[in-house]
């Protein structure tokens, strides 16, 4: 055994332990110490979680956020499914664009869609009132859970629609012909053939889907109302009483969920089925029925999920916009005020989440080498300790970096370090996986014929392994990265006035009750995302279609 | 390894930069702001400030004042503000330890209830809770008139205000009523509010016609109806109490000396002329008059508030909502 590979995954290890370790031990200790009390053995008690015993407003809670995240998964499943298969196997109009824009709800951020909800379909939205004149018709309240679910589905659900899609795009279709040649119908096609084969995709959108509706903080606190789910409480626990031993206890309890929706998923796609296959041809419907369906499909629901961010671009042009259906004065004032703001916290931007990228790339890449292929001791810890902070609340993730981080041995409040490293931590387990299912899917026997050859282990990384994974860690290296722009939970306990990202600037700005110059603020984030997608997306010479098989 | 090289490169760099900055900020001087105010005002009072201190570099940190008090008690072995800013009192009471006393030339300018009696903060704005009224969707004369008239049958499911929780304000109106008028009648105005996370939606939603009537600052009417939507203030006829906002130095912040320099310049007569005319605001200084548009204290009923016991009671009665609401 060389080296290099120990030295890998010793360095792997450490950073493990103090980056991930170090802070979630913090939170596992607070959740099971008593507010005020020292952190200590003898101090172990279970008395935060006792309220979901005896309290009326936490039982809600966990029922309101295990049918709130549930309900989104099924609804933006329901959405997706159709959506992908129809850009996948259907000959649609303008296919990148709709992967282009299918891709913006991932990107948006979060806070200014949920206000642009309630100017739709709130009492008094636009829509409401349209229908209202024109039909006569009441809409359902959008307060409460029907909002929330709604919302969460729509602003969720590209991703089981990108992995879906890049599944099918990936499935060979000649198993699919043959079936159907044999004189099996569409439907049984469909349900015996096609869907075994998506799967473990499928499987594995639901879950991201579920994680994040499970997490989110934004949607509930604004279209909830009085419709309290865990991360709700969570930030009332901890910001309004500053006890984070509760907070943290609600988290674990979050967390429990997250892993029942694992369980239960994993279930679902435990058939896993070999869909790389190296001569898949695109055969596509082109019948007219099929065509204006798929189109048809596909439209309305990139409209639906467009609506919040395109309400905030006309938001952004409204120089004025009281008591009216539309803006009374438009102009481009709001962008003018911003502009300089925007040029220097996207600075800031590129470089926190550029380097929170490339941690994750190194660090995900190599640990998820040594779990698929080595024979780690403890593979299990690894992956858990990767995956639970993804799945905790932005918000207990930034308590937890905060006061593990701002006293010796390790003093990084006030750094960009601490930034980076927070960003690092909410997304590794994004490589971790899509670095592991791409190992996985490269045959062992290559690095074994490259090692016969004489090449040392670094140079069979070099030129055998990051050639064939290189397209999967870039794909998801651009997600990550995308995804960062947004992040505001615990950039907002973190960040130190020479970091403001654009993702501060913007809650900065809905904080002062300056909506108007925060949409325009988040319309150029919006653009500025989305070009960074698409550029990665040119440069690896295909289209988004490809970058999520 | 290529790319382990790299990526430690670049890591290297980010961490590198931080550092260089961190020198850099080292040797200029500056002063570190916990902001919980608009960045309009809080850009005018940053110019201002560098003007007037050539070679003092303003560092604005801004988030709701949990977030920032959460900061600030996370950061107290090793404190990296120096100012926290526009919170309300009873915040600075709840956690008084972490504040600095500072003895303000300014002082003379304030009531007593408008500072903290050792000077660990001053007053900032002074702010009346009121009734947010869109006249579009109820009259002014079918508006309630009083915090009793919430209790009121008539006004199920037509009011909206911030969860006591979650909202400084919120917290503050609660305290109001069950002072003035006991649990009972706020028992019955849980069940008829709806209640909101954030003390922003409980203006923004009336003012967007989704909900007659929102508990809270005088303030944030005003600036609704000069954006052009169809809203009054109604100020409770049975008393409602000036909530202050205030501003304080944080104990064992970087930057002492210049945060109390910062505190003096904020709490200047300037400083809060410019408060008044950008956000509306009511200064907490005597000799600074009021918004035009503002109800004239004279035609408001005016009850104390007390800051401290609102502050000591706050579990308690935190925990009595809770279980209130859970009820419903």
């Amino acid at each position: 055994m060389e080296a290099a590979p120990v030295l890998a995954g010793l360095l792997a290890v450490v950073a493990a332990v103090i980056l991930l370790g170090y802070p979630l031990a913090h939170v596992l200790i607070n959740a099971f110490t008593l507010n005020g009390q020292e952190p200590s053995l003898a101090n172990l008690t279970l008395r935060n979680f006792e309220r979901f015993a005896i309290s009326l407003s936490y039982q809600r809670a966990f029922w309101n956020s295990v049918v709130s995240s549930g309900g989104a998964t099924l609804l933006a499943t329901a959405l997706a499914l159709p959506m992908a298969y129809a850009v996948a196997r259907v000959e649609i109009s303008w296919r990148p664009l709709v992967l282009a824009l299918s891709v913006i709800p991932l990107i948006a951020p979060p806070f200014i869609g949920a206000y642009a909800w309630i100017m739709l379909l709130g009492n008094n939205g636009m829509i409401t009132q349209t229908v209202a004149g024109l039909f006569g018709i009441k809409l359902p309240s959008i307060y409460g859970a029907f909002g929330v679910v709604v919302a969460l589905a729509l602003s969720y659900f590209p991703y089981v629609f990108l992995i879906v899609q890049g599944a099918l795009a990936a499935a060979d279709p000649a198993i699919e012909e043959a079936a159907a040649m044999t004189g099996a119908s569409a439907g049984r096609v469909l349900r015996t053939i096609t869907f075994p084969m998506i799967a473990p995709a499928v499987g594995a959108g639901m879950l991201l889907v579920f994680i994040k509706a499970l997490g989110d903080f934004g949607v509930p606190s604004i279209l909830g109302g009085e419709y309290q789910v865990l991360p709700t409480l969570i930030y009332y626990q901890i910001h309004g009483f500053f006890n984070l031993n509760t907070g943290s206890a609600i988290a674990i309890v979050n967390l429990a969920l997250t892993v029942l929706g694992l369980a239960v998923l994993s279930a679902i796609s435990r058939r896993q089925v070999a869909t790389l296959s190296g001569t898949a041809r695109a055969t596509r419907l082109t019948n007219l029925p099929a065509r204006s369906a798929a189109n048809a499909f596909i439209w309305v629901v990139l409209v639906l999920a467009l609506l919040p961010q395109a309400v905030v671009l006309l938001y952004s042009f409204a120089e004025r916009w009281g008591d009216t259906l539309l803006p009374s004065v438009y102009g481009l004032g709001n962008y003018r005020s911003v502009l300089g703001e925007a040029l220097t916290t996207t600075w800031n931007t590129v470089l926190l989440a550029g380097a929170a990228t490339a941690a994750c790339l190194v660090f995900g890449t190599i640990t998820a080498y040594a779990t698929v292929r080595g024979k780690a001791v403890a593979r299990w810890a690894l992956d858990l300790t990767i995956m639970l902070p993804f799945v905790l609340p932005g918000l207990v993730v930034g308590v937890a970096y905060l006061s593990a981080f701002n006293d010796p041995p390790f003093v990084l409040t006030g750094t960009a370090a601490i930034l980076v490293f927070a960003y690092f931590t909410r997304r590794v387990a994004f490589i971790f996986r899509s670095a592991a299912s791409a190992i996985g899917q490269v045959d062992s026997k290559l690095e074994e014929v490259s090692a016969v050859c004489g090449a040392s282990w670094a140079e069979t990384m070099r030129r055998v392994m990051v050639p064939l994974i290189g397209p999967a860690l870039i794909a998801g290296g651009v997600l990550v990265f995308a995804t960062l722009v947004g992040e505001i939970s615990a950039t907002v306990l973190l960040y130190s006035a020479n970091w403001k990202t654009i993702s501060i600037a913007i809650y900065e700005l809905v904080n002062s009750n300056d909506l108007a110059k925060a949409s325009a603020l988040g319309s150029l984030c919006n653009a500025f995302t989305l070009i960074v997608v698409l550029v990665a997306s040119g440069l690896l010479g295909r289209n988004m279609s490809e970058m999520f098989r | 390894m290529i790319t382990l090289k790299i990526g430690l490169k670049r890591i290297a760099l980010a961490a590198g930069l931080a550092a260089a900055s961190a020198t850099v900020v080292a040797a200029a001087e500056s002063v570190v702001i916990y902001n919980a105010i608009s960045t309009k005002v809080m850009q005018a009072y940053t110019e201002a400030f560098q003007k007037a201190n050539p070679g003092v570099t303003v560092q604005v940190v801004s988030g709701g004042s949990g977030e920032l008090l959460t900061r600030i008690r996370a950061e107290r072995n090793n404190p990296r503000g120096d100012l926290l800013v526009g919170p309300d009192a009873d915040v600075f009471d709840v956690a008084i330890d972490l504040f600095e006393s500072h003895k303000s030339p300014e002082a003379g300018a304030f009531d007593a209830a408008a500072q903290h009696k050792d000077g660990k903060y001053y007053g900032f704005s002074t702010n009346f809770q009121a009734f947010i009224v869109n006249t579009k969707m109820m009259p002014a004369a079918q508006a309630p008139k009083t915090w009793t008239d919430l209790a009121k049958p008539e006004f199920k499911g037509k009011i909206l205000m911030a969860n006591p929780a979650q909202s400084g304000s919120a917290y503050s109106q609660m305290q109001q009523i069950v002072k003035m008028h006991g649990w009972d009648v706020m028992e019955k105005i849980i069940a008829n509010t709806t209640f909101v996370p954030s003390s922003k939606l409980a203006f923004q939603n009336v003012a967007k016609g989704e909900i007659p009537v929102g508990l809270t600052s005088e303030f944030n009417i005003l600036q609704s109806k000069e954006e052009g939507f169809p809203v009054e203030a109604v100020y409770p006829a049975d008393g409602t109490a000036l909530i202050i906002d205030a501003n304080g130095i944080i104990k064992g912040g970087p930057n002492p000396a210049n945060a109390k320099k910062f505190l003096d310049y904020i709490s200047s007569k300037s400083a809060h002329e410019i408060l008044v005319q950008i956000d509306k605001r009511r200064s907490a200084r005597k000799d600074v008059s009021p918004p035009p548009g503002l109800t004239p204290v004279s035609a408001i009923k005016v009850v104390p508030y007390d800051t401290v016991s609102a502050a000591t009671e706050r579990t308690k009665n935190l925990e009595m909502f809770d279980k209130i609401f859970s009820r419903k």
